[in-house]
């Protein structure tokens, strides 16, 4: 270690005169070629660092950089680029990664970054040290446990963190006349429309499913000792879902009624095909409902006509905008618009559904 | 080395094509109790991951070659070549675990997945392929590494001078960017790390730098690219 520790030292006594002439001989020299996987400098900040290309974009003259001494990504362009000397390669590349314990399932969350990034600028003057599980990890992301040191005490970042994930995680929901263009999933029956706000968070909760559908001889079956969001297998789609129990159905006890909490399908699953969340994912169970339902204003009556019609305009692809009159209640009310080809102009929905309703009267 | 304008520039159907071939030969059992090993036919993949027919050398001696690899191979794959291949391996299969696992360790950094030098005794001949002269760059840029990067002459014999002979320096064809960096040590004797979080990308990808002791030193290392 002592050997090291000296060599290290030697190399450091030497190298700042010859870090400084290096410097301005790179900066008047920029790389002639520049490789996938070259190391090259860059000026970021006011600060010089190593990074790694890790991806070439011809055509905008762009590249995909990491710093290895930080573990940053950044695109910069060819002029940002300078010739690393070989004094600068001797020093190991100083980023280590880490993998929070107990944290892995919020890899891909997608406000998980926004709130690690926020905590951890919270806490920049605070000491953090990890504990790693295993000796000689040979693992890439070497999980560890996360401390703070707070007068002496270590307390266990991972609590923060998740509680920092969940209160940013926004629950999705309309704003008061902030008009939005959301997905419509379903028009339920009784003329509740449900729309899907937050594209981002839908997609991972798609993705997430998907996983859990790979490997479903391992999920657990529900137990339905609570009323807790559950997971579905939809024969009809053949995928899982999130949902929600409402009712046992009368004819057959074995078969529950399921409110698919990030559509708005209310559908019949047999107990056979109905998991537990909670015990399969945290994250997924904990995740807000992506379904939002919403009346449209001024209709109230639905008959089969009505409901197909609204299925028809309204579900699917069609690219609608939503403008939200009241969120007041538990239940928001919303005017639906819809742009007309070939004139381009915006078409109430609302009022083009009880105008026909009132004709066919 | 030839690489296109976007990604790696590895032509992976070729790749596959490659990696085929091998697996459709007869499996051979790994020799692990031989020190040395024979080569009866040697196959090399360029960086661009085209097939290049087999080059073996006249060669009795110890000679280092390059095998380039694409990012997509497995470690797997790896000693599937070599059981395919019939090479034995002068390090032992131990040492080849650790070594692809230290191949693993990096592979954040994508660099070793390009490149994995692998020490082979030659003791067969064949005729020099028309690609010789085409990766002799390549064989140059091997032995290139090797007399720079400490951590491999611990595993390595001295290259022979017949190998100089048919693998020379030329530092005019090298490539000036690419470089392969020993490891940080990770002070796996203490309990605690003190660290300092740089970049916290997701929850398995917290980038920290160590600050403890004779890391701190290498913190000072950093300092320095602070200043102008």
């Amino acid at each position: 270690m002592n050997n090291k520790h000296n060599r290290r030292c030697g190399w450091l006594q030497g190298s700042f005169e010859f870090f400084s002439s290096q410097l301005s001989i790179s900066q008047k020299f920029p790389p002639a070629h520049i490789d996938t996987g070259g190391i090259y400098l860059v000026k970021d900040a006011n600060s010089w660092h190593r990074i790694r290309v890790d991806d070439i974009d011809g055509i905008n003259d762009e590249f995909e950089c990491f710093f290895i001494d930080r573990g940053q990504r950044k695109i910069m362009r060819k002029n940002q680029l300078f010739f690393c000397p070989s004094a600068f390669l001797t020093l190991p590349p100083q980023a280590v990664c880490f993998s929070i314990a107990g944290l892995e399932e919020y890899s891909d969350h997608p406000y998980a970054s926004a709130s690690l990034d926020k905590y951890f600028s919270d806490h920049a003057n605070k000491q953090i040290v990890v504990r790693s599980f295993n000796a000689q990890c040979q693992m890439e992301n070497i999980p560890a446990e996360f401390f703070e040191i707070v007068d002496g005490k270590s307390i266990d970042c991972a609590d923060a963190i998740l509680i920092a994930i969940t209160e940013s995680t926004p629950k999705p929901a309309f704003k008061e006349n902030v008009p939005t263009t959301p997905r419509v999933s379903h028009v339920s029956d009784n003329g509740i429309v449900y729309f899907q706000l937050d594209h981002r968070s839908l997609q991972y909760v798609n993705e997430s499913t998907q996983l859990l559908y790979d490997c479903m001889q391992l999920l657990t079956n529900y137990d339905f000792s609570s009323a807790d969001a559950v997971l579905v297998y939809d024969d009809v789609e053949k995928r899982l879902f999130r949902a929600k129990i409402t009712d046992v159905l009368p004819s057959n006890k074995n078969y529950f009624t399921c409110l698919y909490i990030d559509y708005g399908y209310i559908r019949s699953v047999p107990s056979s095909r109905i998991y537990n969340l909670k015990m399969t994912s945290v994250a997924l169970y904990t995740y807000p409902n992506q379904a939002v339902p919403a009346r449209l204003k001024e209709l109230t009556e639905f008959d089969d006509f009505t409901i197909d019609r609204l299925r028809g305009i309204l579900c699917g692809r069609a690219k609608i905008v939503a403008k939200p009159i009241d969120c007041h209640r538990s239940i928001a009310t919303v005017e639906v618009f819809k742009r007309e080809y070939p004139s381009g102009h915006m078409v109430s929905i609302n009022d083009w559904i009880r105008m026909e309703a009132e004709l066919r009267k | 080395m030839q690489r296109s304008d976007r990604g790696n520039g590895v032509n992976r159907t070729h790749t596959t094509r490659f990696v085929k071939r091998w697996t459709r030969r007869e499996n051979l059992p790994i020799t692990t109790e031989t020190a040395h090993f024979t080569i009866l036919s040697v196959t090399t993949v360029d960086v661009s991951g085209s097939f290049v027919p087999p080059l073996v050398y006249h060669l009795t001696e110890s000679v280092i070659f390059l095998l380039s690899l694409s990012p997509s191979l497995s470690s797997d794959w790896i000693l599937d070549y070599v059981r395919y291949s019939n090479v034995t391996l002068i390090m032992d299969v131990n040492a080849l675990r650790g070594l692809i696992h230290t191949d693993r360790l990096r592979s954040s950094s994508r660099i070793f997945e390009y490149y994995l030098l692998v020490l082979f005794d030659v003791k067969f001949s064949i005729i020099i392929c028309e690609h010789y002269s085409r990766k002799t760059a390549s064989f140059c840029f091997a032995l290139h590494f090797v007399d720079e990067c400490e951590a491999w002459q611990n595993h390595l014999v001295p290259v022979s001078s017949a190998s100089k002979m048919y693998f020379p320096l030329n530092t005019s064809e090298k490539s000036e960017s690419i470089y392969y960096f020993n490891e940080i040590e990770m002070p796996w004797q203490l309990d605690e790390w003190k660290i300092e979080v740089t970049a916290p990308t997701s929850t398995t990808e917290i980038w920290a730098r160590l600050l403890e002791n004779e890391y701190e030193v290498s913190k000072w290392n950093i300092e320095f690219w602070h200043i102008e």
